[in-house]
């Protein structure tokens, strides 16, 4: 799986709150994602939400995603629907990381993939080979290969419908997600 | 490179030798606990799929949500799980419906269904509690629907921090206590990591007292906790565990990603909140605080040791006049070892009321009648603090151990229960 987005980068510690701010947990628990999406990291940009644009990657520092794992999908979902294909940091929770694989949204930690990029830089992400690169500066990392397992997790879009193929249900079924 | 108790129990769910942190395995469960409010049995129903393993699914009874605009409604709910799961074939016993019910993660433990090195999961975000049967204990998240179609689930082994504990908590100081003393020094360090439990302090810690600590997960922001298998918990478990079961260690050269160390009689009476759970001050800054009411319950609490810790300093006493006082047993069980233990008398002597088990006043969607208005404080064994949580925005919900939610309560203020402990606190006759 190859990732290609403009960067938008932020410092260590943003949290899920900082993405989807608690003020709107009624839109998180009754599953509205443009909802949430309408309010991305508002306290911290508040013109972020017109700027994001579809496939846009989304770099944090260290311990992106931190916080109660009650707002995880807010974030994640929130952040996904306003056009974000993955969330990468230096470091990130196990909870936050799994919420995102379930949800089929790429998500991770890279270490030093903070120093790689800036904010505008296109990133190109070879989950499968290990390696980052900026295709703005040229500049490339190398990181631990994504396991096949999360790739086809991935590739099919989340945990429920990679459960329905391994138990063995059809592709109607499938789809009908 | 020797295996933590976290990769242990996953390498053996996952049937392999040697798991390392940042491994991905596929991990099959033991069981699977689920609250009285469901998000997958639309989906099951509308696909015609089916539970792996019926008899390994249970349902709890404990929020019993009351208002209508609640999807998961009780009046709608109850009957919703009971006839999805006879349809199923889940076995009636597994149904904990009132009388025989409890908080979805309390039963499994004292139900004898989480048991040493399994992996157990759960619907509710507090799943963790069951890690103190020395499990590993899992909130299922936003992954519930692929988790009980197929049995398993898929794992990144996290990494583990060690925690070491000597020493002993003294009277009056509960597992609470602990977490927010770990919530505090810690803060969002943990990062998802499982802390793992060790050292000569652990077998001064009463199973009531482990499973409220490992009940701390989340708000530290803990993937887990695990309590190794000793003889506390042997002897909580052997007669109640429902199949034979192989408890799990670390290995002697088990590599931990930090350990620390905790002398458990260093631990004093601490409160959060109010609506920040990462505010937590020593008791004694918040003494003379003023409170209209009190819970004991939720599952962060109410369990038998915090019972009894509340009735011997209700005993003989009056609450006080401004404040109402609500007293929730975590399961049916605790409630008949409360009543059998004369207890719920000195809660209703003392002028408290007692309810049905379950969640209690913890969120005031649930069926309990402590709701907060405006303008008003509680002091609260539960396990939240957010604003709201408990009734009006305008409201404060502070949280401490049940010994202070008790000695507040005789109060009418936040109060120190250390007087009433030792002997020290005025008689009855004495108090207005």
């Amino acid at each position: 799986m190859i990732l290609r987005g403009r960067v938008w980068k932020f410092g260590d510690d943003l949290g899920a709150t900082d993405l989807v701010s608690a003020a709107y947990d009624n839109f998180g628990m009754g599953r509205k994602w443009d909802e949430c999406a309408r309010h991305l990291l508002e306290d911290i940009d508040p013109d972020f939400v017109g700027k994001v644009g579809q496939g846009d990657l989304l770099i944090g520092g260290r311990n992106l995603g931190a916080g109660h794992a009650h707002y995880y999908a807010a974030a994640i979902m929130g952040a996904n629907a306003a056009g974000i294909a993955g969330l990468f940091g230096d470091t990130m929770g196990g909870l936050f990381r799994r919420a995102a694989i379930d949800f089929g949204v790429p998500a991770g930690p890279i270490g030093g993939i903070s120093d790689l990029v800036e904010t505008g830089d296109e990133l190109e992400l070879d989950l499968m080979g290990g390696i980052a690169t900026n295709r703005t500066s040229g500049a490339t990392l190398k990181f631990p290969k994504v396991d096949p397992i999360i790739l086809e997790i991935l590739g099919e879009g989340g945990s429920t419908n990679w459960a329905l193929k391994r138990a063995g249900h059809d592709k109607a079924q499938v789809t009908a997600a | 490179m020797g295996q933590t108790m976290t990769a242990r129990i996953l390498a053996r769910a996952s049937g392999r030798d040697l798991v390392q942190p940042g491994d991905v395995v596929i991990a099959k469960i033991g069981m699977f606990t689920q609250i009285d409010g469901t998000t997958f049995i639309d989906n099951f129903v509308a696909r015609k799929l089916d539970l792996w393993d019926p008899a390994r699914v249970l349902f709890c009874f404990d929020h019993m949500f009351q208002p209508d605009w609640i999807p998961q409604v009780a009046t709608r709910e109850h009957p919703k799980i009971k006839a999805f799961a006879r349809a199923q074939g889940v076995p009636d016993e597994n149904i904990y419906d009132l009388g025989r019910n409890g908080i979805s993660h309390q039963i499994p433990v004292e139900q004898g269904w989480a048991l040493p090195g399994m992996v157990c999961v759960g619907a509710d975000g507090q799943s963790a509690t069951m890690g103190a049967a020395n499990c590993l204990a899992l909130p299922a998240l936003f992954g519930v629907d692929p988790i009980l179609l197929t049995g398993d689930m898929w794992m990144i082994v996290p990494e583990a921090i060690n925690i070491r504990l000597t020493g002993a908590l003294r009277r009056g100081v509960t597992g609470k206590d602990f977490v927010y003393r770990l919530i505090a020094d810690l803060g969002e360090r943990v990062n998802g990591r499982v802390i793992e439990f060790s050292g000569p302090g652990v077998a001064t810690l009463s199973m009531d007292v482990r499973m409220a600590i490992a009940n701390g997960s989340v708000q530290l922001n803990a993937m887990t906790m695990v309590f190794p298998h000793d003889e506390v918990l042997e002897a909580y478990i052997k007669n109640r565990a429902r199949e034979p079961y192989q408890g799990i260690a670390p290995d002697a050269d088990a590599v931990y990603s930090e350990t620390l160390e905790y002398d458990l009689s260093t631990i004093g009476e601490l409160v959060s909140g109010p609506h920040e759970i990462e505010l937590i001050r020593p008791l004694q800054e918040l003494e003379g605080t003023e409170v209209h009411a009190a819970n004991i319950g939720s599952c962060s609490s109410g369990r038998i040791s915090d019972l009894a810790l509340a009735a011997d300093i209700l005993r003989g006493r009056k609450i006080h006049p401004r404040v109402r006082m609500v007293v929730t047993p975590i399961s049916a069980e605790t409630a008949r070892e409360a009543a059998a233990g004369g207890l719920i008398q000195v809660f209703l002597d003392a002028g408290a009321v007692v309810t049905q088990p379950g969640c209690g006043a913890c969120y005031s969607g649930n069926l309990s009648p402590l709701k907060l208005g405006d303008g008003e404080r509680c002091i609260s064994t539960s396990v939240e603090t957010l604003r709201g949580r408990m009734g009006s925005k305008d409201s404060e919900v502070l949280l401490g151990n049940a010994a202070v939610v008790a000695a507040s309560a005789i109060a009418g203020c936040i109060a120190d229960p250390t007087p009433y402990l030792t002997g020290l606190a005025p008689a009855l006759e004495t108090l207005p």
